[in-house]
């Protein structure tokens, strides 16, 4: 059953259908609040709250069939108005938490574990203005096309493709600067 | 870049985003120009350090529940079956009318005889296509009622399915897990040990 089927369901009063689309949907929408906001328990506030929004306001989603985009943009924007209310409050110390260099032990992707290597791909990525870091997450590991991507963001095609090439430019840097490279993935 | 080659263009194409025709023109011009070779195995080079933060397995669960129904509703149709009965009861009660039921419909016929009564014989049919109107519409609306029944118990159950094989799914993992430290903790003394055994021929 497709998502618009859901939806259609849902709006016909099953009210379970919606729960369907949640639990199709929660995984996915939790990793890109995870990569997004960098942190795990904020991430899953932010999917919750996601989803509580999607739920008031589904019936107003004109074309069923754009839901997923929709979702992202639900998504896109709590994070981003969590991540300007948070800097309000970060430390100094935090930041220099997160620009540090690792540790030259831990620099070769193969001879580290999953979480190292996750931890260390979660700070560089965090280095990133936050409107190229969104770009970097839906295109490389949500796999959005660049018209999806533009839809999240409401923002022209070229900006987003601008966005990501300067994002990536930046974290080609970093990791060049932290001596990370790929070799044995 | 020292080519003419827009950085968004060259990201179109990495991605496998160009138009018809668009690829096969990049692909040629990539296979002449250094730097956009350079610039694509860079891309590709940073590309497979993101991509190895695997997907997690959250443990999310959320679920949405019912709103509570008004009871205003179920009043209302308690209200409207009890009129339906009643006027039902006044028609059996008559004595010159036939009733049947055909093909999902009520039909309600009356006699000749009917023409001398207090009530005018238009009255009288009025009030008979009145009921049979509202009797249809209860019909109508009761297999509307257990088409919808049906199709909730339907999602239900597939709910109720998916929550089950995340459940079996999550029991596996905690088995594995469990199955792979009572390994490693048999396999510890066995290691001690395997060193000194020694082959003794009979």
């Amino acid at each position: 059953m497709s998502d618009a089927d859901l939806i259609l369901r849902f709006r016909a009063g099953q009210h379970q259908a919606f729960n369907i689309l949640v639990w199709r949907w929660q995984g996915r929408l939790y990793h890109f609040a995870l990569r997004y906001s960098g942190d795990s328990e904020d991430a899953r506030d932010l999917c919750q709250q996601s989803f509580i929004r999607a739920y008031g306001q589904l019936h107003r989603l004109r074309d069923p069939e754009r839901f997923s985009t929709w979702l992202y943009q639900i998504a896109a924007n709590l994070c981003r108005d969590h991540l300007r209310q948070r800097v309000q409050h970060v430390s100094l110390d935090a930041y220099e938490e997160v620009s540090a260099r690792p540790h030259p032990a831990l620099c070769r992707a193969a001879d580290m574990d999953k979480v190292e290597l996750r931890d260390l791909l979660n700070r560089a990525l965090q280095t990133l203005p936050e409107e190229q870091r969104v770009v970097v997450v839906l295109k490389e590991y949500e796999g959005l096309k660049f018209r999806e991507i533009a839809e999240v963001l409401d923002a022209p095609i070229n900006t987003v493709k601008s966005r990501l090439y300067y994002g990536l430019k930046a974290l080609r840097k970093t990791f060049n600067q932290w001596d990370i490279d790929e070799d044995g993935l | 870049m020292d080519c003419n080659v827009r950085k968004e263009d060259l990201l179109t194409f990495f991605y496998g985003e160009c138009e018809e025709g668009e690829q096969e023109r990049m692909k040629e011009h990539v296979a002449a120009c250094a730097t956009c070779r350079r610039e694509l195995d860079a891309l590709a080079s940073t590309q497979a350090l993101l991509r190895a933060w695997p997907d997690e397995s959250p443990r999310l669960d959320l679920t949405f529940v019912e709103a509570e129904v008004p009871r205003r509703r179920f009043r209302l149709m308690a209200g409207l079956a009890a009129a339906a009965v009643a006027a039902l009861a006044f028609f059996l009660a008559w004595p010159e009318f036939e009733l049947s039921y055909r093909a999902g419909e009520l039909d309600l016929k009356w006699g000749e005889a009917l023409a001398d009564e207090p009530l005018t014989r238009e009255e009288v049919l009025a009030t008979q296509e009145g009921t049979i109107a509202l009797m249809n519409q209860l019909l109508r609306a009761s297999e509307t009622r257990q088409q919808r029944v049906f199709d909730y118990l339907l999602t239900e159950i597939q709910a109720q399915r998916y929550q089950d094989l995340q459940l079996i799914s999550r029991q596996f993992e905690q088995f594995d897990r469990e199955i792979y430290i009572h390994l490693r903790r048999d396999e510890a003394p066995v290691m001690e040990v395997l060193p000194a055994v020694r082959y003794i021929d009979p």
